[in-house]
C-alpha cells in the first residue's frame, strides 16, 4: 500500500511537470465540455422544426396535436408552460408523410403520437410519443431526441391538461398540472420497434463523452508500465521489496485520480456554464468513482496483458473502441438497436450510463442506482485483480 | 562465516534456450566477485535471478541466510541492484530518484535524507543533485545508476557492466569507487566482459560462457589452469586459412582461434621463441606472409580461450 502511494505520487509529480496531468484532468475536460455545451447550445439556439403526426386521431390526439402546433388556440392553454418558441411544430397528415419529411430533412424531428395515444390518456396510462429521427445524422439525431424530449415534457403536460378538459378525471386541473411539472419528464422514447428507453440528451451526452475519455485517461497506466519496462526502471522497481502488483496498483491509482477530476470538471463546466442537469450530485458523485474504480480495472487488466508498448497501445486502443460501441457510447442509447441495447449490458461503461441516465432522467437517489454501482464494482475489481496476477506472472516470466 | 550470496543449480530457459544452465554462485562477506563472459553468455540473466526479478526455472538463491524470490522478498533489501542500462527516470532530479528508490526500499524521513546525501557524496554529483538526469552526461548518469543501487545500504551489490560505452575518465572514476566499496567491506558481484576489469576489481572470477560457469577462482589459479601458456597473436596477409592449418599443426602449438578479425589469429604455446621461428618459416609455405607476431604473458583472455575455444570478445 505505501509503495503504491510512493508510485502513484511519483508517477503525478512526473505528470505535473510534463503538464500531462493538467491536459488530462483540467484542459481536454474543459475543452471537451465546451465543445459538448456548443453542441447543446446549438440545439436550443437555433430554430428547430418538428414535425406532428396523430396516427390516433381520437378527440384527445388531436387536441393534443393542435395544442402543440397553435399553443394559444389550443385548449387549457397549459401547453406555453416552458414551451420554447424557437421551436416550431408542422403537422402531417399521417405518419408516412411525417417519416418522409424527417428522412428528407424537412423537418428537425418528428413527434407521432400512435394509436391508441386517446385511450391510454384515457385510462390513466403512461403516455406513449414517437419519436422520428433521422439514423444517419447521430449528432444531429441527439439534438432532435433532445427536442422530442421537451416536447414529450408539453405532451405529458397536455395529456394531464386534456383529461382534465375532457372530463375523465375529478382531480383539479392545478394539482394535475403540477403533478405533471414535478416528474422529470418521463418520455418514452420509441424507435419505432419493441424497444422504449427514457433519455435526457444533454445528461447523455455529458456522460458519455466523459466516458469515453476516462478510457483514454486510463490508457495511460498500461503504456507507462511498459516504458518503465523498456526504460529499464522496472527492473530496479521490481528488485526493491515490493509486489509487482503494488507497482500496478500505484500506477492505475495515479490515473484514475487524474481522470476522475477529468470526469468532475467535465460535470461540473456542463452544469455550471450550460445547464445540464446530471441528476443529484451524490448519485452523480457515487457513479463517477465506480466508473472509474470499474474503467480502471480494465486498465490494469490489460496492463498485464501487453508486453511491449506497441502491445498496450493496441490492446487499449481495441478494448476502449469495442467497450465504447458496445456500451453505447457513440450512439446512444436512443440510437441503439435492441441487440446492442442488450449488449451493453455486458459492458461496465454501459451500466455506467444507465446509472447516469436514471440519474438525469429520473433523478434516481444513490440507493436506485445500486445495481449499476455494484456492476461496476465487481466488474472493476475483478479485473483488477486479473491485472494483480497477470503483471506478477509476467513477471516471473520474465 | 555465513556467505553473502549462494546459488545452487540456477537453471533459466527462454523457449528453446537455455541461458543459465546450472550455475552455482558462492560470494563471501567483504568479497568482490567478478563474473565474466561474452555477449549472450547468461550474466544478466544470472543476476537477474539473484536479484529476485526473474523467476529460475530451477536452483535456489539465498541473500545471507535469507531465500530470494520475485514477490515482495525480505532478501530484496540486502541487494542491490545496478542494472546494464540506466535505470532512471530522466524526467526527475538525481535526488528524486534517489529518493524514489530509497522510499520503494523503505527508508523514510531523516535517514532517508542522510542516505541520499551519502550516495550522491559517494558518487561525488552533490552539487549537481538537483538537475534532471536527462541533463547529465553519460558517465554522470552512470554514478548515480549506481548510486541508486546503494541507497538502502544493501549487503551485496550487483553490477551489470557498469562501464559499457563509458569514456576511459568516467570508466576509471567508476572502477575507483567500486574499489573503495570494497575495500570498505561491501560484497560485490560484478558482471563484465571485460578482462581487465574482472582482474583489477576482483578476488575471485567465474567464467560464465553459454549459460554455464566454466571455471572459478582467484586469477592466480584460473592463470594455472592454462599452464604457463603464452599466447601468440599472428597477423599475416595471404592466404589466412591455410597459414592457420599450418600452425596448428606445428609442434608446441596448443589451442589456435580465429578472431572476428581475418588478418589475426592466436595460438597459444607453451614455449614461444620456438614457436615464432617455425610460424615465419611455415608461412611461405600456406601462401601467406606474417606482418607480425605478438607474445603476451597468460592472462583471463587466455584461460577464456583455453576454456571455451572462444575469444572473449567477438
Ligand atoms: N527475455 C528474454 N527472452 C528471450 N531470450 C533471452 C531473454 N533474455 C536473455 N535471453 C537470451 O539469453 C541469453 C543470455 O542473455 P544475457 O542477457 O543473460 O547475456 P549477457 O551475458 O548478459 O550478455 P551481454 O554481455 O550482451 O549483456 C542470450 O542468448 C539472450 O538472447
Ligand atoms: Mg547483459
Amino acid at each position: 500500500m505505501a509503495a503504491s502511494l510512493v508510485v502513484a505520487v511519483t508517477d503525478l509529480v512526473r505528470r505535473i511537470r510534463n503538464r500531462s496531468a493538467l491536459i488530462v484532468a483540467i484542459g481536454a475536460p474543459v475543452a471537451m465540455a465546451g465543445v459538448f455545451g456548443l453542441l447543446l447550445d446549438g440545439a436550443t439556439s437555433a430554430h428547430f422544426t418538428v414535425g406532428v403526426a396523430d396516427a390516433d386521431r381520437s378527440a384527445v390526439s388531436r387536441q393534443v396535436a393542435g395544442t402543440l402546433v397553435d399553443p394559444a388556440g389550443g385548449s387549457g392553454g397549459t401547453a406555453e408552460s416552458g414551451a420554447d418558441d424557437r421551436i416550431r411544430f408542422r403537422t402531417f397528415a399521417d405518419e408516412s408523410a411525417l417519416r418522409r419529411a424527417v428522412d428528407d430533412g424537412d423537418v428537425d424531428g418528428g413527434v407521432l403520437l400512435p394509436d391508441g395515444f386517446g385511450a391510454d390518456a384515457a385510462a390513466g396510462k403512461r403516455l406513449t410519443v414517437v419519436a422520428l429521427r433521422d439514423p444517419r445524422r447521430a449528432i444531429g439525431g441527439e439534438v432532435a431526441a433532445a427536442v422530442a424530449a421537451s416536447v414529450g415534457h408539453e405532451v405529458a403536460g397536455v395529456g394531464l391538461s386534456v383529461r382534465v378538459a375532457s372530463g375523465l378525471t375529478d382531480r383539479p386541473p392545478g394539482e394535475l398540472v403540477d403533478a405533471a411539472g414535478d416528474r422529470t419528464p418521463a418520455f418514452r422514447l420509441d424507435e419505432g420497434g419493441d424497444t422504449s428507453r427514457s433519455i435526457d440528451a444533454s445528461a447523455f451526452f455529458g456522460a458519455s463523452m466523459a466516458i469515453v475519455f476516462l478510457f483514454f485517461g486510463v490508457a495511460y497506466a498500461p503504456r507507462s508500465l511498459m516504458k518503465e519496462k523498456e526504460d529499464g526502471t522496472l527492473a530496479r522497481v521490481l528488485a526493491s521489496p515490493i509486489a509487482p502488483g503494488s507497482l500496478l496498483a500505484g500506477k492505475v491509482l495515479g490515473v484514475a485520480l487524474l481522470s476522475a477530476a477529468g470526469f468532475v470538471v467535465v460535470w461540473w463546466v456542463t452544469t455550471a456554464a450550460f445547464g445540464a442537469a446530471w441528476g443529484p450530485p451524490a448519485t452523480v458523485l457515487i457513479l463517477i468513482v465506480a466508473t472509474v474504480l470499474s474503467i480502471s480495472g480494465v486498465s490494469a487488466f490489460v496492463c498485464g496483458l501487453a508486453r511491449t508498448n506497441e502491445q498496450a497501445d493496441t490492446y487499449t486502443s481495441a478494448v476502449t473502441f469495442v467497450l465504447a460501441l458496445l456500451g453505447g457510447n457513440f450512439v446512444g442509447p436512443a440510437n441503439a438497436p435492441p441487440l446492442l441495447q442488450r449488449l451493453s449490458l455486458l459492458t461496465p461503461n454501459g451500466w455506467a450510463l444507465r446509472g447516469f441516465t436514471a440519474a438525469a432522467v429520473d433523478g434516481a437517489a444513490p440507493h436506485e442506482v445500486l445495481g449499476a454501482i455494484a456492476v461496476l464494482l465487481v466488474v472493476g475489481a475483478a479485473f483488477g485483480a486479473a491485472g494483480w496476477v497477470l503483471v506478477g506472472r509476467r513477471v516471473v516470466q520474465g | 562465516m555465513e556467505p553473502v550470496l549462494t546459488c545452487e543449480g540456477l537453471i533459466r530457459r527462454f523457449g528453446s534456450r537455455t541461458a543459465v544452465d546450472g550455475v552455482d554462485l558462492r560470494v563471501e562477506k567483504g568479497e568482490t566477485y567478478g563474473l565474466l563472459g561474452p555477449n549472450g553468455a547468461g550474466k544478466t540473466t544470472t543476476i537477474s535471478m539473484v536479484a529476485g526479478i526473474l523467476e529460475p526455472d530451477a536452483g535456489s538463491i539465498v541473500i545471507a541466510g535469507r531465500p530470494m524470490s520475485t514477490g515482495p522478498s525480505p532478501a530484496k533489501r540486502l541487494v542491490g541492484l545496478v542494472p546494464q542500462d540506466i535505470a532512471l527516470y530522466p524526467d526527475l532530479s538525481a535526488e528524486e530518484n534517489l529518493r524514489f528508490f530509497g522510499r520503494l526500499q523503505g527508508l523514510r524521513g531523516r535517514h532517508l535524507d542522510a542516505r541520499v546525501h551519502a550516495v550522491l557524496e559517494l558518487v561525488g554529483l552533490s552539487d549537481r543533485s538537483r538537475d534532471r538526469i536527462d541533463a547529465y552526461s553519460g558517465g554522470m548518469k552512470r554514478r548515480v545508476n549506481i548510486a541508486a543501487g546503494l541507497i538502502h545500504e544493501p549487503a551485496l551489490l550487483i553490477l551489470d557492466e557498469p562501464t559499457v560505452g563509458v569514456d576511459p575518465q568516467s570508466r576509471n572514476q567508476i572502477l575507483e569507487s567500486i574499489e573503495a566499496l570494497g575495500g570498505a567491506g561491501l560484497s560485490v558481484l560484478y558482471t563484465t566482459h571485460y578482462m581487465e576489469e574482472a582482474e583489477r576489481l576482483c578476488r575471485r572470477v567465474g567464467i560464465i560462457d553459454d549459460g554455464r560457469l566454466v571455471a572459478e577462482g582467484t586469477r592466480r589459479e584460473l592463470v594455472a589452469m592454462v599452464g604457463e601458456h603464452d599466447r601468440v597473436v599472428v597477423s599475416a596477409e595471404g592466404d589466412l586459412d591455410s597459414l592457420a592449418r599450418a600452425v596448428k599443426g606445428l609442434p608446441g602449438a596448443l589451442d589456435l582461434v580465429r578472431g572476428p578479425d581475418p588478418e589475426h589469429f592466436e595460438v597459444t604455446t607453451a614455449s614461444a621463441p620456438g614457436l615464432l621461428a617455425a610460424i615465419v618459416a611455415a608461412a611461405p609455405g600456406a601462401g601467406a606472409s606474417v606482418t607480425g607476431l605478438e607474445v603476451r604473458e597468460p592472462d583471463l583472455e587466455a584461460v577464456f580461450l583455453h576454456l571455451t575455444g572462444k575469444a572473449l570478445r567477438d
